[in-house]
């Protein structure tokens, strides 16, 4: 376990010691775990998603997710295709701008 | 943990493509660089190659507006993989006849903190943060 020191201006010092204290109680090690979930947090990848997806066989909807990889894991799980189903991605577009405004 | 961006004729950022539902990456190995355009009111385009090497399904058509034309586009699920900034972003993606370069329209970019540095041809690229995180630690 490696010990770093880092400086903190008063302002963020003052909030990590009152969370910790929150959480932990003055107990020995609090502000080191508030630190590493932070900094976890931080480093760890981030999954965003700006569609929801749904899975739909014979008008019928089977599973939706904003995952991609649950979609993949539902179709996997259920022996399915992407020829049996079809994947609906939501909100739907029907029209997109590109290049210059004013034109139209 | 700030991503450089690279400047041509315009500004591009390197990513990957990847498609889960069929388990394919373009490219396989290393990143492709997208233009930034912020003309773009959806999330990506990708050439027609590109379209078929991940084997997308088409989900549905749409119409690109330009300026001097429309055209009908296949739209299909696709994931953005920005991986110096351990972000990626599930959306979708436009392809059309004639698409020749990858485009990171305004969709993609609400995922994204960009400073452009137009004097110095210079720019980054960050995560965004959380506003009420930022809230909390910046009153």
């Amino acid at each position: 376990m490696g010990v770093i020191t880092v400086k903190l201006s008063d302002h963020v010092e003052e909030l990590l010691r009152k969370e910790a204290f929150r959480r932990f109680g003055g107990k020995r090690g609090g502000i080191s775990r508030i630190v590493e979930e932070a900094l976890v947090a931080l480093l760890q990848k981030k999954k965003e998603s700006v569609r929801l997806y749904r899975v739909v066989m014979d008008g019928k909807t089977l599973f939706e997710s904003r995952d991609l990889d649950q979609i993949a894991e539902f179709l996997r799980k259920n022996n399915l295709s992407l020829r049996d189903v079809r994947v609906l991605i939501l909100p739907s577009r029907d029209k997109y701008r590109l290049g210059p405004r004013g034109v139209h | 943990m700030s991503l450089e961006l690279y400047f041509y004729d315009g500004y591009y950022i390197p990513i990957a493509l990847s498609n889960p539902l069929s388990g394919r990456r373009y490219p396989e190995r290393g990143e492709v660089l997208a233009l930034i355009d912020t003309g773009f009111d959806g999330f990506l385009v990708i050439p027609q190659e590109i379209f078929g090497l991940l084997d997308i399904i088409p989900s549905r058509e749409a119409t690109i507006i330009g300026v001097c034309c429309e055209v009908k586009s296949e739209v299909g699920p696709i994931r953005l993989i920005i991986d110096p900034l351990n972000l990626i972003v599930d959306g979708e993606c436009a392809t059309y006849r004639g698409a020749r370069e990858i485009i990171l329209g305004i969709e993609a970019l609400s995922k994204l903190k960009l400073m452009l540095d137009g004097c110095r041809h210079k720019g980054t690229a960050d995560r965004c943060m959380s506003v009420p995180e930022a809230v909390k630690v910046f009153p």
